[in-house]
């Protein structure tokens, strides 16, 4: 009896395959566009596409990806700079719009949103390298922000089309 | 006559009327006799015309010699006046609702920065504290990206912590404010003067009446020099008991102080006169004016002399010098007879005296109402908090200098007035500089052999951000006084065993000699082996002297094993071991031999520290910053330095060797750092060269990173691990400095965690005693379950053997 039950729990758990998804927070809707920039939508994706997964091992866990600084004090203060540096940059007044996602980055380095706009402004500029970094960057910190998704993966064609 | 030097004419000197030459004459050249009247005559014409001559040479000499002092006195007025002292400042501190007041720097910062504290509603440079509120009326500062009127900041207060802020002009409510920089070093040329320069309309008309009702009340109407007041001063002198007046003007003051010496002779005294004389015939009164209100000596702090008013109004009263009130204005123009006797931070009464003399003259000479004397009389003195000694981060400055010695030369940064502002965290370097110099210390009095030979046991300590790049530490040394040798940016060390994390990052882009792709739990053996080139011998041996037979990568790096490491860079390749530590910004001359894997060549502690920001930002670099801005005079920027980043390894295998990093903490080399209470999810690796002459520790979570090092100059070995000698002082550091919750790693999208069991490598069973959830790069994962437990194992008791 005791062989059965273990056998049949073996089985069950050999068979089970664990899959989790982060619910994920989109509180500032899409990001900014300004005129003369692509639109954000419709562009290719360049992001690397996973291949298909073997056969879920037993124990699996996916890695936690939640932007635990999100409601952070400083993030939100590092927010009122990303917001100052965005009306500068749709303005075109690229010199202080940097200025301020700079030091909305000093304030919080894991404000992926002013990585984003580092990268916009990096490739407005033709700094293909340094704009590959920033994106990089605003890619990891702002997975499973669906409004970013997309610019993302424009900025990233962009990027790789001129490199 | 000679005109540099003022000597009176020598007598026989050329043009000088000698009686002993005239009247010379023959007599008995012609034969005709002349009457004694005719010949009284003509000797008065001879002496007429002699003497016109001498007078007209005089005049002409005199002329040149006013030509000579105008051209001196021009050539200095219209080029650079004075030289302006550069300056080096911190990053600024910000505030925002939210943030923890005792674990921040603004308690500190206000008493560095000169603000006082008050109980009355707080004026420019002041703050109240109560408690629910905190209100501190912020400086005027000219920032790199404009000019910031102060304005009193209100904060309120649950406990320590600011729950809401706003404007208290305004009423506006606020997200963020900042307090100024630091000012952390000032760069003098020989002269030593710290002065910061105003122009005229800047300066309060209250401060220029009081220095001229003390100091020269006749000076709109005199030409330069005031004889009644020589006179007045003259006869007050005899006096005895009565206090020494002077007789010069501002003009001579300014003369005195700008284009001569200080020696007291009567020639420098009639140069004085007369340069005075030539100065006020070529230049406007208010321009004289001006140039005395930024020369003028106030005070000395350290060894710097404080001069003009402007830098006076900073260093007395910790305001700009258009924020001084009426009381201020005179006890400034009263320091100028004697800065250090009537100094208020020392002697509080005689500056008050004299203060109340300076009014007392102003209303005499009604240049203030009744009323406006009585009230500046009965205001308290109260001066601004004296900033402290600038030695906060002087190997910090050096490096800086260094940087801007390169572009912009000596002679710009003694005198141009540039202003620097760079990323030094106040913070974070008092609190580095505590923990090295009290680690060291610590060391010496538990090991005490390691003060017995000359040459003192030294470190270094470095702190990064690792998402921008910002250096926000940096400790050269234990002690700047004795040595100013930076060993953070100067030294050459072998960094040993840190250098490991770069094998296994080359590692974990490579392909293993089967094909596959190495990950954290494939095995490695440790088994000895001896390597033959050149005809030499090579055999790499583990601290423990022992040997542990086939191991996982993370076993071998958690516990630092030097024969598995150096096994796991031949398999990879040297020559890729090499072009991963070029890529994380390693620059260093590296050959591709075997014990370059163990760390034997040479680095600088910065260096090492910015190739493992790297990993600690998710493979991206973000090139290492000191300078953020340089500013000149004007307010120009010369200078912007921006965070720069880049890709340099996968993001995937930065990810692998961060938790083989981390296991380090739990399991290996950096355990003792839990025992001394450090909890958070970092990673570290420590180091040590094999003859035990380095020791080092880096750790980091993706927001901060800091290594150590510590050693000895001469070379002599320490004798301790870098979990003992390092690995305390970076602890100490982080408990101090981040004591809150670190983020976790990011993990790639293509990352997963399986439970693995330790012990064979493989996929756990429920039987499994021990499960670790390793993470792979999907489709790297193994696929067999564990060998040793559940149920592929042997059955024996009954003989089923369970699939």
């Amino acid at each position: 009896m005791v062989d059965l039950l273990r056998t049949a729990s073996l089985t069950a758990l050999a068979v089970a395959a664990l899959t989790s998804c982060s619910a994920f927070r989109d509180k500032d809707g899409r990001p900014e566009t300004r005129a003369g920039a692509p639109a954000a939508s419709g562009g290719r994706r360049t992001e690397r596409t996973a291949t298909a997964a073997p056969p879920a091992p037993a124990d699996v866990r996916t890695p936690e990806r939640t932007d635990t600084g999100a409601e952070s004090p400083k993030r939100h203060a590092s927010e009122s700079l990303v917001e100052e540096g965005k009306g500068y940059w749709i303005a075109g007044r690229d010199r202080e719009a940097r200025e301020r996602f700079e030091q909305a980055l000093v304030l919080d380095g894991s404000n992926g949103v002013a990585y984003y706009y580092l990268a916009e402004i990096a490739v407005d500029a033709g700094r293909w390298d340094e704009a590959a970094g920033y994106r990089d960057r605003a890619a990891a910190l702002l997975r499973g922000r669906e409004t970013y998704r997309e610019p993302l993966a424009e900025l990233a064609r962009r990027i790789a089309e001129r490199r | 006559m000679t005109p540099r030097s003022g000597r009176p004419p020598r007598r026989g000197a050329r043009g000088d009327p000698s009686p002993a030459r005239s009247g010379t004459r023959s007599t008995g050249s012609g034969g005709s006799t002349t009457s004694r009247g005719s010949r009284g005559g003509r000797r008065w014409r001879r002496g007429a015309v002699v003497g016109l001559a001498a007078l007209g040479l005089l005049a002409v000499l005199l002329t040149v010699y006013a030509l000579s002092l105008e051209r001196e006195i021009t050539a200095k007025w219209q080029g650079r006046k004075w030289n302006i002292p550069s300056r080096i400042y911190s990053d600024v501190e910000p505030i925002y609702p939210g943030l923890n007041l005792a674990r921040s720097e603004i308690p500190i910062k206000l008493e560095s920065l000169g603000y006082r504290r008050v109980s009355a509603t707080p004026r420019p440079g002041q703050y109240s504290r109560s408690r629910d509120r905190l209100t501190i009326h912020l400086h005027e500062f000219d920032y790199p990206d404009g000019a910031f009127r102060g304005f009193p900041l209100e904060l309120s207060l649950a406990g320590n912590r600011v729950t809401a802020m706003r404007d208290g002009r305004s009423g506006r409510d606020l997200s963020l404010a900042r307090l100024e920089p630091e000012m952390i070093a000032s760069i003098f040329d020989e002269h030593m003067e710290d002065r910061t320069p105003v122009a005229l309309r800047q300066v309060p008309r209250d401060l220029a009446d009081a220095i001229l009702a003390v100091e020269d009340k006749r000076f709109f109407t005199h030409r330069g020099v005031d004889p009644v007041r020589i006179a007045g001063a003259a006869f007050a002198n005899l006096k005895p008991g009565e206090e020494l007046q002077g007789g010069s003007t501002l003009t001579q003051q300014l003369v005195k102080n700008y284009y001569l010496t200080h020696e007291r002779t009567l020639s420098r005294k009639l140069k004085e006169a007369q340069m005075a004389l030539v100065l006020e015939a070529k230049y406007r009164k208010r321009d004289i004016l001006e140039a005395y209100l930024n020369e003028i000596y106030l005070g000395q702090q350290g060894s710097s002399s404080i001069a003009g008013v402007g830098e006076a109004a900073k260093y007395y009263f910790s305001k700009d010098v258009g924020q001084l009130t009426l009381g201020e204005c005179a006890l400034l123009a009263g320091l100028i007879r004697n800065p250090g006797f009537y100094n208020p931070y020392t002697h509080g009464a005689r500056a008050e005296a004299r203060r109340d003399l300076v009014l007392r003259l102003m209303l005499e000479q009604e240049r203030i109402t009744r009323a406006e004397h009585d009230a500046a009389r009965k205001e308290p003195i109260e001066v601004g908090g004296r900033r402290p000694e600038l030695n906060t981060a002087p190997y910090f400055v050096d490096f800086v200098l260094e940087q801007l010695e390169e572009q912009y030369g000596q002679d710009a940064l003694t005198s141009e007035g540039l202003r620097i502002f760079t990323t030094l965290d106040m913070r974070a370097q008092r609190q580095a500089r505590e923990a090295l110099v009290k680690g060291l210390d610590h060391l010496e009095e538990g090991y005490p052999s390691l003060r017995k030979t000359a040459g003192q046991l030294e470190g270094a300590f470095v702190v990064i951000d690792p998402q921008t790049g910002y250096v926000k530490a940096l400790v050269g040394g234990r002690d700047y006084g004795r040595s100013q040798f930076n060993r953070v940016t100067q030294a050459r060390r072998q960094p040993g065993s840190t250098f490991k994390p770069f094998v296994y990052l080359t590692a974990f882009q490579s392909k293993t000699p089967e094909g596959g792709r190495y990950t954290t739990v494939t095995g490695i053996s440790d088994d000895p082996f001896t390597l033959t080139s050149g005809g030499r011998n090579w055999t790499p041996e583990n601290y423990d002297k022992q040997t542990h037979g086939t191991v996982t990568l993370r076993t071998a790096l958690e516990k630092s094993y030097n024969v598995a490491t150096a096994r796991l860079a031949l398999q990879v390749g040297l020559k890729r071991v090499v072009a991963t530590a070029r890529a994380v910004g390693i620059t260093s001359p590296l050959k591709a031999l075997p014990s370059l894997a163990l760390g034997a060549f040479e680095v600088r502690p910065l260096e090492m520290a910015a190739a493992f920001t790297t990993l600690a930002n998710g493979g991206i670099r973000a090139e290492p910053l000191t300078i953020v801005q340089v500013v000149d005079s004007e307010g120009r920027t010369l200078e912007k330095r921006e965070i720069k980043m880049k890709r340099v390894v996968d993001a995937e295998a930065t990810y692998l060797v961060n938790s083989l990093l981390q296991g380090t903490f739990e399991r290996g080399t950096a355990a003792p750092a839990r025992r001394m209470g450090y909890s958070q999810h970092a990673a570290g690796k420590t180091g040590t060269t094999s003859d035990y002459k380095d020791t080092w520790f880096v750790g980091y979570t993706p927001e901060l990173l800091a290594l150590t090092w510590v050693g000895f100059d001469s070379n002599r070995p320490v004798g301790l691990t870098g979990d003992r000698a390092a690995l305390p002082i970076w602890t100490r550091f982080m408990l101090a400095y981040a004591p809150g919750v670190a983020p976790e790693f990011n993990a790639p999208e293509d990352i997963l965690l399986v439970g693995i069991d330790p012990a064979s490598g493989y996929l756990s069973t429920p039987d499994c005693p021990v499960v670790r959830y390793e993470p792979f790069v999907i489709g790297t994962e193994p696929t067999e379950v564990c060998p040793l437990h559940g149920y592929l194992a042997p059955q024996e008791e009954d003989g089923w053997w369970i699939f």
